[in-house]
């Protein structure tokens, strides 16, 4: 009956769902991910505390890796395979712990394109994180529309996009 | 024999299980004797399990006391923290001329509150401020001989701060404890407490690796006299002085801590014990 019903159409069942899990692949990879993180972290000044950071950090949505440098106050976040780091959940992640953050930089792979104001941004998983890209703006033209891990410090504002300062560009 | 297995190695167990069933949190690097004014973060609850042991002589009588103190910290905000002290009394014995008296069970119960008020932090450097309060419950049997609480509710307010760094550690602390009528219509005399502690860490580290932090305490100690019916007792209160030599050692999650209290001035009035010594080992960990 279902059988029946599927076949009505031009393509069968079986050839929609790989065509929609193909274009659901494709989609994916030109989305934007948040690949690595490092974070400044003030006031961090022991191995003992830090386990609080470590235990903190592990709760953010996409985490890996977390490699933390006492002598330099700093955390390096690595994602999960296929996965994006949460990264707006970092810097409470560190408040919580009892530490300030400061600084944070972040590969972010994703595609380049310009919106309707004519800004540069790159492009968010299913629209719902979009960076403003600042920078190199010669740079960063010469990528539109490609596939790109940028990587550069990110400026939190509440409420608004948040900023890559862009450093680098790879394309994919 | 077997209350003796009770009263000692029981309690002893009940923390290393207590230590496995909850999960722990670090305070972080405190004062051994003193207090500082760090607070578990947001949501973690932590426990320490901490040996102590006091001798004092004098005024014809030895008094010797060891104790198994757990302590149970819960933070409500990254700043707030609660905190169950309880301690076991193993032994508390009192040699004189008229023989010899030993009690040994649960002592004093107390709950701390500690806000940090304050905090400025810098690329390794932590300064943070914070006003601690709490009450301490009778609930320690003071109809044993020699008793195991004072029988009394007594309160405590108290200022704690600190400069953390990767090389330097310092704290400070003002604490009041005001004592209030307890067994046998005593009144013991409130105390004012006093300490300034440094630390350095010998050898820089780094995360995951082994870490020594060794500390030099000061602690003044002010006893007010004791009130007997509304009458002050001539053979109370007083003051001293102590130097501490502590240690902190941590690796990873495990951290062994502790200290020994030398009496370098005391000043106690009447006919009373002075204190010989104190000390403190103490094991935290977290995971």
């Amino acid at each position: 009956m279902c059988d029946k019903i599927y076949r009505k159409g031009p393509f069968s069942f079986s050839t929609l769902f790989v065509a929609v899990s193909l274009l659901f692949v494709l989609l994916s990879s030109s989305y934007a991910e948040v690949k690595r993180v490092t974070i400044m972290i003030k006031g961090m000044a022991c191995p003992f505390c830090a386990y609080g950071v470590e235990k903190k950090l592990k709760r953010v949505k996409g985490v890996k890796g977390i490699d933390i440098d006492i002598q330099k106050g700093m955390a390096r976040l690595t994602a999960e395979e296929g996965q994006s780091i949460e990264i707006s959940q970092v810097p409470g992640a560190i408040e919580d712990a009892g530490f300030t953050p400061d600084r944070i930089t972040a590969t972010v792979t994703g595609r380049i394109e310009r919106n309707e104001k004519g800004n540069l941004i790159l492009k968010s998983r299913e629209g719902q994180r979009t960076f403003n890209l600042t920078g190199d703006r010669k740079l960063i033209e010469g990528y539109i529309g490609s596939d790109v891990a940028v990587t550069g410090e990110v400026i939190v504002q509440k409420e608004k996009p948040w900023t890559i300062n862009v450093e680098r560009v790879e394309k994919k | 024999m077997k209350t003796e297995l009770f009263n000692r190695v029981l309690p002893f167990l009940l923390s290393v299980l207590l230590i496995l069933i909850f999960a722990i949190n670090s305070y972080a690097h405190e004062p051994i004797f003193g207090l500082g004014p760090h607070v578990i973060y947001k949501g973690g609850t932590g426990i320490e399990v901490e040996f102590e042991g006091e001798r004092a002589s004098g005024a014809g009588e030895t008094e010797n006391q060891y104790s198994l103190h757990s302590e149970i910290m819960y933070g409500l905000t990254p700043d707030l923290a609660l905190t169950l002290a309880i301690p076991y009394i193993l032994k508390k014995k009192i040699e004189s001329e008229r023989g010899e008296k030993t009690s040994s069970g649960v002592g004093d119960i107390s709950l701390r509150l500690k806000y940090r008020f304050w905090r400025h932090d810098s690329p390794g450097i932590q300064d943070s401020a914070a006003v601690i309060t709490g009450i301490k419950l009778p609930t320690g049997d003071d109809d044993k001989t020699p008793g195991l609480g004072t029988g009394s509710t007594d309160f405590f307010i108290g200022l704690a701060v600190a400069r953390e760094s990767l090389k330097w550690y310092y704290f400070g602390d003002v604490r009041y404890r005001i004592n209030t009528r307890g067994s046998d219509d005593l009144r013991k005399g409130n105390v004012l407490f006093t300490d300034l502690s440094i630390g350095v860490r010998p050898w820089p580290t780094e995360y995951l690796k082994p870490d020594l932090v060794v500390l030099l305490e000061m602690n003044w100690e002010l006893i007010m006299k004791d009130h007997l019916g509304g009458t002050e007792v001539d053979d109370s209160g007083g003051n001293r002085l102590f130097l501490s030599p502590c240690f902190f050692f941590t690796y990873r999650n495990l951290a062994l801590k502790g200290g020994v209290q030398i009496p370098v001035y005391q000043n106690m009035y009447g006919h009373q014990p002075e204190d010989d010594y104190r000390f403190s080992l103490s094991v935290e960990v977290h995971y």
